[in-house]
């Protein structure tokens, strides 16, 4: 299962990327950037926090901890004004109603494989419909 | 018929609103479906309708009238005000519901539902209708408080009037499915409240991340009444004391600013060092396998005046992101893939194809020279990554496990963001 995390930090890597060479521009003191950035922030929390609710080796959670603490260090240092506002609002940001920060959000879209966390709650499913039926109350299994 | 007057902070939250007749049984909402809050100050304007609707019940006679664009900051500001004046038994909201916010829904919801443990408007379309930042007591009381007047849809000034009129006639009064009269102030005290900002960007808060949020949040338990007259007269005891340190605490502050300032006019009359120097980054660890995301040649920040120039440099504003992605790309798995390649030589393609659209285009040379340039540096760059399209497809070898999808591809469609303004006609 700890292709799910891995892939996940690859989409995180390219986001990542794209979302530095944006603060270069316009997008810098725009609320698209901002709003970006900190879904990528929160997104890496999230992905901790499956991390160490899910049953992959202690040894590869780690290894998984150390990249994903390091895009938190890289995502903290993309550079976005404090005070941001919508650069179309503003009327700087002339490319149309589409949005280069969001659009480069949806990279992560690309990942569809392996739908780790769908997965564990359907077997937690079963076993709770299983349970229901002999009517004893067993623990739900662990799901590697 | 009983009144109360309402609390001496009343109404403790600022906002876009207009106070009328604080004995007045009825609360205006005019929805803004109007980018308003993301305006800078200097040009931020209300559209003459809803502003229209604003004055209208004002002058009819309503407590309070004003505009509501979020459905949770907005609204907590709203919960406030209203339970600080128990005169206030009407909510009447009107206007188009806010796009995106779905804040009419959400009110109503409010007062329909109230809100779940999670702090959450139960039943509501909206997309983040948190209330963080009020006491569940505040939110309470407002639901207890007032009676909804739905006009969610109505715009027109006649209808919000005749409904602010009927909400303070002494007998009941038909207005549209409501029987309407002033039902005198709610039997219970103004309640004193204002925003704790304890979650200052409800927006951004993502489901998961309520439970933690809430563990923040904790409930100020109410003191008796004797211990609050208590703290009371100690504090009045202390005032003075605490007047007294203020007022040396007032002069300290303006003894340190004039420090701080022989600091500035100190530093400013040294020589400062290069910019290279001072613009160094810092340093991020990087894990193995995997490049770090790489800081690309800045562009452009005026933006262009002339429509042909502004194509070609939203254009190249696009490159700058897909370059950056390619790069990333190419220090993972995709290196040795063909989808990186291909994708490569498609933007390349393009790229170039802009560069000699800039050439034949009516811009001035310089203008020209300039755009050119962008495009031969980042002609460059793209050469410098993988064009060998004969390796072996990435997922077809089992390396790549991300599914369907692609982030080369994916990378490229950051392109097709750009539809504005459309390519000149050639010339």
């Amino acid at each position: 299962m700890s292709i799910y995390f891995r892939n996940q930090l690859r989409g995180c890597n390219v986001v990542l990327a794209t979302l530095q060479a944006f603060s270069e521009d316009i997008c810098r003191k725009c609320i698209g950037l901002s709003g970006a950035r900190t879904k990528v922030i929160k997104g890496l929390k999230k992905l901790r926090m499956d991390l160490d609710e899910s049953s992959i080796p202690e040894d590869d959670k780690k290894e998984i901890r150390v990249h994903i603490d390091s895009y938190g260090k890289i995502a903290n240092t993309i550079e976005v004004e404090e005070e941001c506002e919508c650069q179309k609002t503003t009327n700087n940001c002339k490319i149309g109603p589409g949005c280069l920060a969001l659009g480069a959000l949806e990279i992560m879209n690309e990942i569809t494989q392996p739908a780790f966390k769908a997965e564990e709650k359907e077997v937690i499913k079963v076993a709770k419909l299983l349970c229901e039926k002999c009517g004893a109350e067993e623990e739900v299994p662990v799901v590697h | 018929m009983l009144k109360i007057q309402p609390t001496s902070t009343y109404p403790p939250e600022k906002g876009c609103y207009l106070r009328g007749n604080d004995y007045s049984p009825v609360a205006v909402v005019v929805l803004m479906n109007a980018p308003y809050g993301a305006m800078p100050p200097e040009v931020q304007t209300i559209p003459k309708e809803i502003e229209n609707l604003v004055k209208v019940a004002i002058e009819t006679g309503a407590a309070l009238s004003g505009t509501l664009q979020t459905e949770n900051i907005g609204i907590e500001k709203i919960v406030c005000n209203i339970v600080a004046n128990p005169n206030i038994r009407y909510l009447v909201v009107c206007g188009d519901e806010v796009e995106g916010h779905n804040t009419g829904t959400a009110i109503k919801a409010l007062i329909q539902n109230g809100v779940d443990a999670r702090r959450t408007i139960i039943g509501s379309q909206a997309k983040t209708p948190y209330l963080f930042n009020i006491p569940l007591e505040a939110i309470s009381r407002f639901r207890e408080q007032l009676t909804l007047i739905d006009l969610i849809g109505q715009i027109d000034p006649e209808v919000i009037m005749k409904g602010v009129w009927s909400c303070y006639q002494e007998t009941p009064t038909p207005f549209k499915e409501f029987m309407l009269y002033d039902p005198g102030a709610y039997s219970d005290y103004a309640i004193s409240s204002s925003l704790t900002l304890k979650v200052k960007h409800p927006e951004e808060v993502e489901d998961w991340e309520i439970d933690e949020i809430l563990k923040g949040i904790e409930e100020p338990q109410e003191p008796p009444a004797e211990k609050l007259k208590k703290i009371g007269d100690e504090h009045m005891k202390e005032k003075r004391a605490t007047l007294t340190i203020t007022k040396r605490l007032l002069k300290v502050t303006e003894e340190l600013s004039q420090i701080a300032r022989l600091c500035i006019e100190e530093i400013e009359g040294l020589e400062m060092p290069p910019e290279d120097e001072v613009k160094k980054e810092a340093v991020v660890p990087v894990p193995e396998k995997v490049i770090p995301a790489i800081k690309p040649a800045a562009l452009v920040k005026e933006e262009p005046e002339i429509e042909e120039e502004l194509y070609f440099a939203n254009q190249l504003r696009g490159f700058n992101g897909v370059l950056a992605a390619f790069q990333a790309l190419d220090g993972d798995i995709c290196h040795d893939g063909c989808s990186l390649p291909a994708a490569v030589i498609k933007a390349q393609k393009r790229l170039k194809r802009l560069k000699e659209d800039i050439g034949n285009s009516s811009l001035s040379e310089e203008t020209k020279q300039r755009l050119e340039g962008r495009a031969n540096e980042f002609i460059e760059r793209f050469e410098s990554l993988p064009q060998d399209k004969s390796q072996p497809c990435q997922k077809t070898v089992g390396n790549c496990t991300i599914g369907a999808g692609c982030f080369a591809s994916g990378a490229l469609k950051l392109l097709d963001l750009i539809t504005q303004p459309a390519q000149p006609s050639d010339h």
